[in-house]
């Protein structure tokens, strides 16, 4: 099996079906792509477009699976391999390739220590001990005897690395490695790999839905949709000039901190143009003006006549604690400690951290889901009705059994019938969903549809104050782009003061007037989103920013 | 781990003392004692000599302490059925019925990992195979029992289906036969109580045999669809070792603590297979005392049978925190 | 999963619909009393005019059997309704309001959970008395806790549930809270434990007139039947046996249709 070879990876032709359903589901269709030693191959895409399929097939994932078929060919460091049968991947599966995955929690095994995971793979303790400074974790000992559920989202990770790096295989998978993880850590994961890449010498093959972390990492990315390639080549190429375009339209969703923020992103959108149709305030050569660069959002700016200043939201020395363990073991954790937010009438603020920084329990007691030990909650309700929030998973935010038009019609109960339908159709009108849908329940819509549906809920009666809770994290980036867009065409336009929770400084910077940087419970900076980048002046401000991917 | 013991003894007392309450409050007011003792006809004067004697005119916690120190002195009372002490008829019956409870969850054990080997092969009998294990989960006690009768004694001849055994009471110290032949070297008489054995402790295993497969087979297949069993695959392990290293320890704890809950199911088929195999055991002597109206034993081997239903619990609970360390930091 | 199992559940509601049917109606038109002797003592089944036999008395077996599913069945359905809307209403009120009520109520119910259920019938159904209402009274008494502890799980799980915040933040509260957002997807898990518990309360009353704590012979109860039968075993093993195996088949059809009603609701995503 020593015939020369140029890549530790090479797929030719290669389509998966799956066959449990009728008709059969083309899951990979025709893929052909190849990873050099040493090199980084990113395989982007978003959900359903294949890439995981890909990532299973050449680990030989797939080969229990019953109602898979394929064709094409898979050679792994030299040797050919069937992707449906078990037979010739002993000794290449865990040895010659092995993986990374996107969920370091469930992929380990809670009952056992790491140090037993570890030594199964490196052989002694002294290994497992070297191979957990390599990836560098501090005080190895204690973490040899952990459980991963003692570890954090980052530790356990690295251990997962570990694992995978230990037998020195010729190719690694990477799925989505850092998906799970908080900004900060995701970047020195990254750093992580790339490093033990070039010590060890291995091919990557780098599975990722998100466009920033394939530019940083790879030296060549293949583009997928619906199980093709689309587009491959070098990275600096295919994200400095795409060619295709659907990959010009991802590429163009992406946010950075140079994005503008006058203007709606991305590249023109259907959902998004009829939306501004609907304010009756658009130009008439829309679609042209946008993509030209000449639609600005403060034609959408309606006159407004009540007075300005106020503020709707005000928070003054609010703290937060919460109790952990039970009978003999009562403790407190700190979550919040005196912490200081206004949002003025109209204004845009976003709360940026990262988890377990306090930014949810804030916008829990703004909405009224908890209440503060301590500290004074202020909205202003003359501005609109209440408090009104969208969620991050719009699936679970909405019952799955009402329909669409029973839950929008909820918050007009004191209406009668007629005026009501009349509110609901408007309202579905304004984020762009056909009114027939008000007679679907929420499992038959997709995930962007959804997330419409929790808008059009939060403004079927204009809010004083609208809480978004990572509204776009769940999404894929076209569809976080449009509705990022209708957001900022409904701020413009209702003059809706908005609360922006995320981890996003890219995302936050659009939506916002000003961005507060919060940390172990306590603001530690507020500055005004246009000029973030040189404003930031705290360490952990800047940690975020450098966090952020070109 | 020290804390977690603590907290479940300290919920183990707090469950104990509830069952003396609740088997106090049955003996006191369940019944009518004083009938029970002097019968119908008695006259109303020896009726109320009766109750002062009996102490039924103090205030209830009185009572109540009343009969904590009986029970910690022992004094259980005489059974209206034996017309014995009823402390000595439970120190000779409580042995029988330890020993019959054992081979019961032995072979509760057993089964359960045998089925759930089965269930987990794929075959196109697996249909006619859940209708089987389906019949015996819904079947009750008395049928398998009467079933094992007319099979493997009516039919067959092959085991005896009365008693403990057919020598004669044990010589031996801890009153399980099969131990004390083994202890005394007498072979042919451990033998002998074993085949005793077998049809009861079957009739009454079954049940939570089968329950226990479910459990485990479930158990078994959730994990080898988990992510971390893809890890393990995904580094190279082979499936009999993903399913001996992975598999088998996370189903191990829901396997372990359903058994505890089936300890229950156990000790009330241990009543009725008692009754059919005449066995001299508390079984036997509870449906004699609710044949005879005996509400106090009833109630006093009641507690017995539930105080032992909870303590196993307790241990399998932290039995469960040593084996999963999720158990335990929960 | 093959379609023949599919239909094996279809088979197991359609035999059930027999059943129940055959169980209201049977003993009408049944030629013979249950308690008054129809024939010569010990005939086996299949004798003519005794499909099932005659027991030691010579009361036909066939009657007694239909009248004493008839009780099984009235008996278990009391049970697990009064049981499970008991269950349920203390559950939703212990999940929903939350506070000293929750903990209160679930202290109660964990005490009752720790417990051995069947014991603890016995001993409570002996103090109130042998029959069959005190051991209706026993076993829904040790029965309810079950449901409160799994419907206070549901709605509090439910009640964390986003949807319901969401609700919540519309406005809806109360009443109407519990009823549009979160009893909807409570229901089916305890119509589902319903149905496969309605089997283990029929074994369960069974076992408890079997121990004596039914109605007094010659009572055509199932379980009375089968231990009162059991001494004529050797000569005469349809008198224990019959009785048996029909509180055995009403058990299995039970859950063999719950079992079902558990996938089809599982299927739809309930």
């Amino acid at each position: 099996m020593s015939k020369p070879h140029a890549g530790v990876l090479e797929v030719a032709g290669l389509s998966i079906r799956y066959t449990s359903r009728t008709p059969a589901v083309l899951a990979v269709d025709d893929v052909s792509l190849t990873v050099a030693p040493g090199q980084c191959v990113g395989l982007v895409g978003e959900s359903g477009s294949g890439k995981s399929t890909i990532g299973a097939a050449v680990q030989g994932l797939l080969t229990r699976e019953t109602h898979v078929e394929a064709d094409g060919t898979v050679r792994v460091d030299g040797v050919d391999l069937d992707v449906t049968a078990e037979a010739g991947w002993d000794g290449v599966r865990g040895h010659r390739v092995t993986t990374v995955f996107q969920d370091p929690m469930s992929s380990l095994d809670p009952t056992m220590t790491v140090g037993r995971m570890l030594t199964r793979v490196t052989g002694s303790k002294q290994e497992s001990l070297r191979w957990l400074e390599a990836v560098e974790i501090r005080d190895p000992g204690t973490v040899l005897r952990a459980y991963p559920h003692q570890l954090s989202g980052g530790m356990r990770q690295r251990v997962m690395i570990a694992l995978a790096l230990a037998r020195g295989p010729a190719l690694l998978v990477a799925d989505e490695p850092t998906t799970a993880l908080d900004v900060s850590v995701q970047a020195q994961i990254l750093r992580l790999l790339t490093r033990e890449r070039e010590r060890l010498g291995c091919g990557v093959l780098f599975i990722t839905h998100d466009l920033g972390v394939a530019r940083a990492m790879c030296d060549e990315v293949a583009v997928m949709r619906h199980g093709r390639l689309v587009e491959r080549g070098p990275a600096a190429t295919v994200f400095g000039a795409p060619a295709e375009p659907y990959t010009q339209r991802l590429v163009a969703s992406r946010l950075t901190l140079s994005t503008d923020r006058q203007r709606p992103i991305g590249l023109p959108d259907p959902t998004v143009l009829t939306a501004m149709r609907e304010t009756g305030a658009a130009p008439d050569d829309l679609e042209h003006r946008w993509e030209r660069g000449d639609l600005h959002w403060s034609s959408f700016t309606r006159e407004r006549t009540e007075v300005r200043g106020g503020h709707t939201l005000e928070l003054a020395g609010v703290t937060k604690s919460f109790r952990t363990g039970g009978l003999f073991g009562a403790a407190h954790k700190t979550v919040l400690t005196g912490v200081d937010l206004r949002v003025a009438r109209h204004q845009s603020v976003a709360l940026v951290g990262e988890s377990g920084s306090g930014k949810s329990t804030i916008l829990r007691i703004v909405a009224g889901l908890e209440t503060a030990d301590a500290g004074d909650v202020y909205v202003d309700r003359t501005q609109g009705a209440g408090v009104q929030v969208v969620f991050q998973d719009a699936g679970a935010s909405l019952t799955p059994w009402r329909t669409v038009g029973q839950l929008l019609a909820e918050r007009l109960e004191d209406l009668p019938k007629k005026e009501r339908d009349q509110r609901v159709r408007l309202a579905l009108e304004r984020v762009a969903l056909d009114p027939a849908l008000a007679g679907s329940r929420p499992g038959q819509l997709s995930g962007g549809q959804r997330q419409r549906v929790a808008i059009a809920r939060a403004i079927v009666v204009p809010p004083a104050l609208l809480l978004c809770d990572e509204p776009t994290s769940a999404l894929d980036v076209s569809v976080a782009c449009s509705v990022l867009n209708l957001l900022n065409l409904l701020r413009h336009e209702l003059g809706l003061s908005i609360l922006f929770v995320t981890h996003d400084l890219a995302a936050a910077r659009i939506i916002a007037d000003r961005v507060d940087v919060i940390s172990d419970g306590t603001i530690v900076e507020q500055v005004p989103a246009a000029s973030m980048s040189t404003d930031m002046t705290s360490e952990y401000g800047r940690r975020l920013l450098d966090a952020v991917l070109a | 781990m020290l804390r977690f013991t603590v907290r479940r003894i300290a919920s183990l007392i707090v469950v104990l003392f509830a069952l003396l309450v609740l088997v106090f409050l049955i003996s006191r007011y369940g019944g009518d004692p004083v009938r029970g003792y002097l019968g119908a006809n008695a006259s109303a004067d020896a009726v109320a000599a009766m109750r002062t004697r009996l102490g039924l005119d103090q205030p209830i916690w009185v009572q109540f302490a009343d009969y904590l120190s009986r029970l910690a002195r022992l004094d259980l009372g005489t059974s209206l059925a034996t017309r014995r002490p009823v402390a000595a008829e439970l120190a000779q019956r409580i042995p029988a019925t330890a020993e019959l409870a054992l081979w019961t969850v032995f072979f509760s054990v057993l089964i359960g990992i045998l089925l759930a080997r089965v269930y987990t092969l794929k075959s196109r009998f697996s249909g006619v195979l859940r209708l089987i294990l389906f019949s015996a989960a819904s079947a009750p006690a008395f049928l398998i029992a009467t079933g094992g009768v007319l099979i493997f004694f009516v039919q067959l001849h092959w085991l005896p289906v009365s008693g403990r055994t057919g020598y004669g009471p044990s010589t031996g110290l801890s009153g399980m036969y099969v131990l004390d032949g083994l202890l005394t070297g007498n072979l042919p008489y451990a033998m002998d109580a074993l085949r005793h054995l077998i049809l009861p402790a079957l009739a009454a295993s079954l049940g939570p045999g089968v329950a226990l497969a479910r459990v485990l087979a479930d158990g078994l297949s959730t994990s080898l669809r988990s992510a971390y069993a893809r890890t393990a695959r995904s580094l190279g392990e082979t499936e009999s070792a993903v399913l001996r290293r992975h598999g088998l320890r996370n189903a191990a704890s829901p396997a372990l603590s359903l058994l505890g809950v089936q300890v229950g199911m156990m000790l009330s088929s241990l009543v009725v297979v008692e009754q059919i195999f005449s066995w001299n055991g508390l079984g036997q002597f509870l449906v004699r005392a609710i044949g005879g109206a005996d509400t106090a034993t009833v109630a006093t081997i009641s507690l017995l049978l539930g105080a032992f239903y909870v303590v196993v619990n307790a241990l399998v609970d932290i039995a469960l925190a040593v084996v999963d360390p999720r158990v335990r930091l929960s | 999963m093959p379609s023949w199992l599919r239909r094996g559940e279809t088979l197991a509601v359609v035999m059930l619909s027999v059943v129940l049917v055959a169980a209201l109606i049977g003993p009408l038109l049944s030629p013979y009393s249950s308690i008054i002797p129809s024939g010569a003592p010990h005939l086996p089944p299949l004798s003519a005019g005794h499909l099932f036999g005659t027991d030691e008395l010579g009361l036909d077996i066939a009657t007694r059997i239909l009248e004493g599913t008839r009780t099984s069945l009235l008996t278990a359905l009391v049970v697990t309704v009064i049981a499970a809307v008991a269950g349920m209403l203390i559950g939703t009120l212990a999940g929903f309001v939350g506070g000293v009520l929750d903990t209160v109520l679930m202290r109660v119910t964990d005490l009752f959970l720790a417990l051995p259920a069947t014991i603890v019938a016995m001993a409570v159904a002996a103090g109130l008395g042998t029959g069959l209402t005190s051991s209706m009274i026993a076993i829904t008494v040790v029965w309810w806790p079950l449901y409160a502890r799994l419907v206070r799980g549901e709605v509090r799980r439910t009640a964390r549930a986003l949807h319901v915040e969401a609700a919540r933040m519309s406005g809806t509260r109360g009443t109407r809270l519990v009823l549009r957002h979160v009893l909807p997807s409570v229901l089916p898990t305890v119509a589902v434990t319903a149905s496969l518990d309605i089997g283990g309360v029929i074994v369960t009353v069974a076992a408890l007139s079997f121990v004596g704590l039914g109605a007094p012979a010659p009572a055509p109860e199932l379980g009375l039947m089968a231990s009162a039968g059991l001494q004529y075993v050797v000569n005469s093993w349809w008198i224990p046996v019959l009785p048996g195996l029909a509180v055995g088949l009403l058990s299995l059809l039970f859950n063999y249709a719950g079992d079902g009603l558990r996938a089809v609701l599982r299927g739809k995503g309930a």
